[in-house]
């Protein structure tokens, strides 16, 4: 499963084309390990992961995911945090940044104005605390589309009904259940629009 | 009565007007300033490749025939051919598209190893002959035998896909014009490729721009020349149809 085709590049070219290279938009992200700990549930110890997924690779095929945290939707909110894990604002600023996590602002205007070409796509991130509680910032990037199926609003939290994922992602969330907490404490707390 | 006429003749027009595009291309959405890029050969890199197509074309190999001794006054003999790719080869019922047309000639007439897919001289050559083709309306088929390509293809494009979920269409249909980063969504009309991208600083395929979207969605990214990017790229230019080719172009 190969990446991109490196760039053969000639340099006689590269001179002709005289033109600046503009910064990638949408750019793949690089196969960069996942850092310790996400993509698994916190909670479970290794053994025990590799147990409930053996189970569930051998009920439910390949490509199925470990199991996610579970979690109960109320309403329009899923109210209580996910494996009960407490964000970290901070972290979940960076994870909205980040070209390759989170990379919200790729649709998304950001809450910092001075971040050079953010998308226009979701509505804008400032002032989100404000319109939404924790609860329902939770469920719009668990899997936004419970509430609306139509929507562009990618699913951060889950991993059925998806098709053709590709193999370094699948069976994986998006964002560990970690990282949603990180991210819901971050958006929570922007009040201003 | 007036009006009537008026109606009539309006009909008459519309049914008489030969089928153009609804969407428009991908160069649209540029800034003016690699508009012109594109437009003018002395500052459009890719005219490069298309130069080194044309070499290609004329030269003969050691063994085998040069494809300008059977092609002879490509210009006006394979213009108009690329607006017809890609098509159902009738000797094998497989859906071609130029690059396919190109390697099949290469092997089974020229009688030399073949280029292989996104080496610079498949690039080449490809640029050179749908540059052959520059200006004119895609004129691709998309009933009869490439009915099933075209339909599998439209469904491709349909479905949601990847880990973000998120269907060809819903980015090229319902978010055109919309910012996605630094990039205006186009309608992903593909009537400029092979293109020279400058996030690549290359020349590349329409399958290669196809490889980065499906990755962008962290799906699956089929081979280059695979049957689901073809039945898709036929489907692209069922849609473009009546759009001008535009190879080579520049996108970011
Ligand atoms: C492919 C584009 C896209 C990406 C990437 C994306 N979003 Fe969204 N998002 C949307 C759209 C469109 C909506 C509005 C539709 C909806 O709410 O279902 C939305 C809605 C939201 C909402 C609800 C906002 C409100 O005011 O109702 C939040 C919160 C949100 N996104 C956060 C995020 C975060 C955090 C990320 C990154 C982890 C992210 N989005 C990535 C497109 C995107
Ligand atoms: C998340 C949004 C998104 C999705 C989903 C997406 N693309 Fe794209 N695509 C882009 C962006 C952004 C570009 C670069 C700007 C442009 O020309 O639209 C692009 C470019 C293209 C182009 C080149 C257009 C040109 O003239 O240079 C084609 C063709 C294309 N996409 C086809 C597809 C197909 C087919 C799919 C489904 C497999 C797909 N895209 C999925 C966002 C998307
Ligand atoms: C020995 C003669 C011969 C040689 C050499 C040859 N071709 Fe062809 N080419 C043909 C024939 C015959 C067809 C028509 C095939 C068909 O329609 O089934 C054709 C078709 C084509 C077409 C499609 C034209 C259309 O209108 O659809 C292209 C493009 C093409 N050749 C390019 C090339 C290139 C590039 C080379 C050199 C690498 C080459 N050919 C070498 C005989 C040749």
């Amino acid at each position: 499963m190969g990446g991109e085709r490196p760039g053969a590049a000639m340099p006689v070219l590269a001179d002709r084309a005289g033109a600046a290279v503009v910064a990638s938009t949408f750019r793949p992200p690089p196969q960069t390990p996942p850092r310790k700990g996400e993509g698994l549930p916190r909670l479970m110890l290794l053994g025990e992961a590799v147990v409930v997924g053996a189970l569930l690779l051998s009920v439910c095929g390949p490509g199925t995911a470990l199991a996610l945290e579970p979690y109960e939707v109320v309403g329009d909110a899923i109210p209580r945090p996910l494996g009960g894990f407490t964000g970290d604002p901070a972290h979940g600023e960076q994870l909205v940044r980040d070209r390759e996590r989170g990379n919200c602002l790729i649709c998304h205007q950001g809450a910092d104005p001075r971040e050079p070409f953010q998308g226009t796509i979701g509505p804008p991130l400032a002032g989100v605390g404000a319109r939404l509680d924790a609860g329902q910032i939770r469920l719009k990037l668990v899997d936004a589309s419970r509430l609306n199926p139509e929507t562009v609003m990618p699913p951060y939290f889950r991993t059925e009904g998806l098709r053709d994922v590709s193999p370094q992602y699948r069976g994986k969330p998006a964002l560990s259940a970690q990282e949603i907490e990180d991210v819901v404490a971050y958006l929570a707390s922007l009040k201003t629009p | 009565m007036r009006w009537r006429a008026v109606l009539a003749l309006t009909v008459i027009a519309l049914a008489a007007a030969p089928a153009t595009a609804e969407i428009k291309s991908g160069s649209e959405f540029l800034s003016p300033e690699m508009r012109r890029q594109q437009a003018d050969e002395t500052r459009n890199p890719a005219w490069f490749w298309v130069e080194q197509g044309e070499e290609l074309f004329s030269r003969k190999p050691q063994t085998g025939a040069a494809c300008i001794s059977c092609h002879a006054e490509p210009k006006q003999s394979l213009r108009g051919a690329a607006t017809h790719y890609p098509q159902v080869d009738a000797a094998s019922g497989k859906l071609l598209n130029l690059e396919g047309r190109i390697e099949q000639c290469r092997i089974e007439r020229q009688k030399q190893p073949g280029f292989g897919y996104e080496t610079p001289e498949m690039l080449a050559m490809t640029a050179y002959v749908a540059s052959l083709s520059r200006g004119l309306p895609v004129e691709v088929k998309t009933d009869g035998a490439a009915k099933p390509y075209y339909e599998a293809g439209k469904a491709f494009f349909e479905r949601r896909q990847g880990q973000l979920n998120l269907s060809c269409q819903q980015c090229h249909d319902g978010m055109v014009g919309q910012k996605l980063r630094g990039d205006t969504i186009s309608y992903g009309a593909g009537t400029g490729y092979p293109a020279y991208r400058l996030e690549w600083n290359d020349v590349g395929s329409l399958h290669r721009r196809l490889r980065a979207c499906s990755l962008g969605v962290r799906a699956t990214q089929f081979d280059y020349g695979s049957p689901e990017y073809l039945a898709l790229e036929l489907f692209l230019a069922g849609r473009a149809k009546g759009l001008p080719v535009e190879t080579p172009g520049i996108r970011r």
